[in-house]
């Protein structure tokens, strides 16, 4: 055999060999996979009394309930042809189940989605259908991610990170946020975390922070104070969702503003795609989407509006429904306050169709065609906002002018029927300690940073490093600090850290999560955290018990969960036991009495808690619509367009990608749909700048530039682009792109920013 | 053009296909090899006028001569390609668009390329299509003879 053959067979008995041996570290390549028949695959499912644990997934809002079993390797059922039909949630796709290990056995471990939970009924996203690949195993990817070890840097910046004992970790920790604490006071420590990792470290870091070492400076993962939810929360007195998973097979009509719900809420808008094909949509949206197209296929409506302009539609819609005397009358007169200040705003000329449309570049027909709509399905229409309208600096005024229109058309509290934020990320955060009274005065822990009273950030469980804005700037200053990262992966962080804390994740502890419907359920813990990885609670515990602070002995997620019901009115009879039995259905809240109301803002509520909405005149309030009118759009974003910067970027979430991304590689099925972020921009742009279809571009604002492979169509406007949001490749980060500023009242990041575009 | 038609168009332009990273979760199986089904002949292909057979067993499959050079596409042309008929999310039976021509299903929107191996373009499926390996006899019968990428949809292995 010639050397080179030798070589060939050598490599190609390498792969053989690897692929046969179930429990090496590579998947199967296509050369061995070809070699060995692929169509001679077998998925082998779970044996009668196997292993079963209830759980939600790992990802969004809907929190899809799922069934994880857990068996021998070679002990599952191997059933001939077809065991199980058409929508039958029973399937275990090859999606589903990986190879892994527990207890000292090779085991297989499946997470199906449960067909018995209400809120999916079997049904997935190509996010939670995948949630088995990224369990931690020798065989998976995520295997050499994961943070096993307890790091420090031992001797200072510059020096490298040492595997230590837990101990020694703590203690190191301790040592240093109390040497800070003692020279520069409470806020000089930060906190940025994220608000959905599950209630009980939320509990555990916020106490600390506000409670043990009396900082105020700290934010969320996309906010930097209120979470977001003003413009609605001013109105109903609470931001809290309040719509259900029965609603999309109810509603008459689904309104949806600054959200892409196939792609974000996907299993509700399958619900609605597929259970109630004769509803009607609008979506209104920048980009066409495939939502979008589903629209007007059925008779509804896209309005592709210019970003920033949501407040003006809003309003315009409300100057319609009152020009045409069509508003809920029996509802405003009885439960909304402050009707004529929202009138006069509203019956401006700002707001008329003809200079809605000149502003919004949504048509005065199209406009005209929506009020319509939702003149005819009032009280039956679903009116959802999210983040597409809260990432700029309008985000008040936009949630608030939608949030009106849906109100005095009596879309609360009725099946089918809503006005309300969608949401993003699932309920993480219970018990919220007050916050030390420096707060007033420390909203924005980013200025904090880059006015040098920042000096210790620790970032727990969220990646500062792509999900906050203007990273070009704000990276450096947080390396400066005493950098603590609690994760689950090796990120980018690490570089700079001073300290790591791996954290057990999903299924390696027991948790607990809420859905955006209310719906509290226990994630059970299915398997070991790898390596030395503890619970996030536990970890902070430990902390805070070593810079003797009282009050963090906690035994096990059972006593910390029950400090943190105790705390809340709405889930305080909500216990650990009721938890396990009520299985992925979990139990609703506000939980009074044994029972909980199907729907918020409802008869059915106000009977129960003697209340209809959360104000305390128990009436929605509409008179901030002053705010609204004041508004002028060259005060903020659209004032910086200029010849340097003519374009408007604005960002949008992928289907396939949640979040900053910390699972997207692991799964080259997903990623492979997108791997690598795309600028949507019109053929008008595109042209004139030399830039063609699948061209890679420089997108760069006065913060700092990322690239993108340009997708040239008519699916935005002309002098908006739209970048995918948090796409985790170095240099593809939009947010080395977004400017450092919080929105007034709602405290949103914004991600709205003047940009110009130049083939790369 | 349609939206869907713009967007694979760019996935071509730009995208990988990792369709055919198989998860170790596969094990290789002890069972009968996949048989050979005769579907259709040359000379009874239409361009983008789908053939609805079934494969492996009774399970629905669709043929599709794309007329134009595919990935393993067969035939004179290398045009010529098959797939499970059954959306891999949950089951559905995915219908051809001429005008798009993609694969979509009507139950929850998934949509598939049957031009670059029947990936999904848009929508809850986490994997494509699986493709059925085709034979083309010098008479010009053309037969199914198995299944790759994946496994169909409602079954643990892709025996007939």
């Amino acid at each position: 055999m010639s050397e080179k053959t030798t070589v060939n067979a050598r490599r190609r008995a390498f792969l053989l060999e690897g692929t046969a041996i179930v429990g090496a570290s590579v998947a199967l390549t296509p050369a061995a996979a070809l070699a060995k028949g692929q169509d001679d695959v077998s998925i082998e499912l779970p044996p009668v009394g196997a292993e079963t644990f209830n759980t939600t997934c790992q990802y969004c809002m809907v929190q899809c309930g799922y069934k994880v079993h857990v068996w021998e390797r070679g002990t599952g059922r191997k059933p001939a042809g077809d065991y199980t039909g058409i929508l039958s949630g029973e399937w275990l796709s090859p999606s589903m189940v990986v190879p892994a290990e527990k207890g000292g056995k090779k085991v297989f471990i499946a997470v199906i989605p449960d067909k018995d939970c209400v809120v999916n009924h079997g049904d997935h996203s190509v996010r939670g259908g995948t949630n088995a690949q990224t369990l931690f195993s020798k065989n998976l990817p995520s295997a050499k991610k994961r943070l096993t070890q307890p790091m420090i840097r031992k001797h200072g910046k510059g020096s490298p990170l040492v595997a230590v004992s837990w101990d020694e970790a703590i203690t190191y920790t301790a040592q240093n946020l109390k040497r800070i604490k003692d020279k520069h006071g409470p806020d000089a420590l930060g906190l940025i975390w994220g608000d959905w990792l599950w209630s009980m470290p939320t509990h555990a870091i916020l106490k600390l922070w506000f409670e043990g070492i009396g900082s105020s400076s700290h934010a969320g993962n996309g906010w930097a104070y209120d979470e977001e939810s003003s413009g609605v929360s001013h109105i109903l007195g609470s931001g809290t969702r309040s719509f259900t998973e029965e609603d999309f097979d109810q509603t008459a009509l689904l309104m949806t503003a600054g959200t892409n719900l196939w792609a974000n809420g996907t299993v509700w808008y399958n619900r609605f795609y597929m259970n109630n094909a004769g509803a009607k949509q609008i979506v209104i949206d920048p980009r066409r989407t495939g939502q979008a197209r589903h629209a007007e296929e059925r008779g509804g409506l896209h309005l592709m509006i210019r970003p920033g302009t949501d407040f003006i539609l809003g309003t315009a819609l409300i100057q319609e429904v009152l020009r045409l005397d069509a508003w809920d009358k029996a509802f405003v007169d009885k439960w909304v306050n402050g009707f004529d200040v929202l009138k006069r705003v509203a019956m401006d000329d700002r707001f008329s169709l003809a200079n809605a449309a000149r502003v919004t570049g949504v048509p005065a027909e199209k406009i005209k065609v929506a009020a319509d709509l939702l003149i005819a399905n009032k009280g039956r229409t679903m009116v959802l906002h999210e983040k597409g309208i809260q990432h700029q600096m309008a985000a008040f005024e936009n949630q608030h002018a939608y949030s009106c229109l849906g109100v005095i058309l009596g879309n609360v509290g009725k099946p089918g029927a809503c006005t309300s934020r969608a949401g993003g990320h699932p309920g993480g955060t219970w018990s919220w300690p007050a916050e030390p009274k420096s707060r007033e005065h420390n909203l924005d822990i980013l200025k904090g940073l880059r006015d040098g009273k920042i000096k210790s950030m620790w970032a727990f469980g969220s990646n500062v490093y792509k999900q906050i804005p203007d990273l070009s700037r704000h990276r450096p200053l947080i390396a400066d600090t005493f950098f603590i990262v609690q994760d689950r992966i090796i990120t980018e962080m690490n570089a700079d850290a001073d300290v790591i804390f791996p954290a057990a994740t999903w299924g390696e502890t027991d948790t607990v999560l809420t859905s955006v419907t209310r719906r509290v359920r226990l994630q059970q813990k299915f398997m070991d955290p790898p390596g030395n990885a503890r619970p996030d609670w536990w970890i902070v515990a430990q902390v805070a018990k070593k810079m003797d602070y009282a009050g963090f002995d906690w035994k096990n997620e059972a006593e910390v969960w029950d400090e943190v019901r105790a705390k809340s009115g709405d889930i305080r009879d909500i216990t650990w036991d009721m938890l396990k039995t009520a299985g992925t259905n979990g139990v609703r809240w506000p939980y009074v009495n044994g029972i909980s109301p199907t729907r918020l803002y409802s008869d059915e509520m106000e009977a129960l808690l003697g209340k209809r909405f959360f104000k305390k005149d128990n009436k929605a309030h509409v008179e901030e619509m002053e705010l609204v009118g004041k508004l002028k759009l060259e005060d903020f974003e659209w004032g910086e367009v200029n010849a340097k910067y003519p374009l408007m970027a604005f960002d949008f979430r992928l289907d396939e990608l949640w979040n900053t991304g910390y699972t997207y590689w692991d799964k080259p099925i997903v990623s492979s749909r997108t791997p690598d972020a795309f600028l949507e921009i019109h053929p008008n742009d595109a042209n004139p700048r030399g830039i063609a279809n699948g061209d890679w571009v420089v997108l760069k604002s006065s913060q700092g530039e990322c690239r993108a492979r340009a997708r040239v169509h008519a699916g935005v406007m002309a002098g908006s682009v739209g970048m995918v949001a948090l796409f985790p490749k170095k240099g593809q980060e939009f947010n080395h792109v977004t400017r450092s500023a919080i929105s007034p009242i709602n405290g949103n990041f914004d991600t709205m920013v003047a940009v110009e575009v130049k083939k790369a | 053009m349609s939206q869907s038609s713009t967007r694979r168009n760019f996935i071509k332009l730009s995208g990988t296909l990792a369709a055919s990273a198989v998860p170790a979760a596969l094990l290789p199986s002890s069972a009968q090899a996949a048989t050979s089904v005769k579907i259709t002949s040359l000379k009874e292909l239409k361009p983008l006028d789908p053939v609805s057979f079934n494969y492996p067993g009774s399970t629905a499959a669709v043929l599709i001569d794309m007329g134009a050079p595919v990935l393993h596409g067969v035939g004179p042309r290398k045009s010529i390609v098959a797939f499970s008929g059954l959306c891999q999310h949950m089951g559905c039976p995915a219908q051809f668009d001429a005008r798009s021509k993609l694969l979509v299903c009507g139950c929850h929107g998934s949509e598939f390329d049957p031009g670059s191996d029947g990936r999904v373009i848009e929508g809850p499926s986490t994997r494509g299509l699986p493709r059925i390996r085709l034979n083309v006899r010098s008479d010009g019968t053309i037969s199914a003879t198995g299944v790759v990428n994946g496994v169909v949809y409602g079954r643990a292995n892709n025996n007939n």
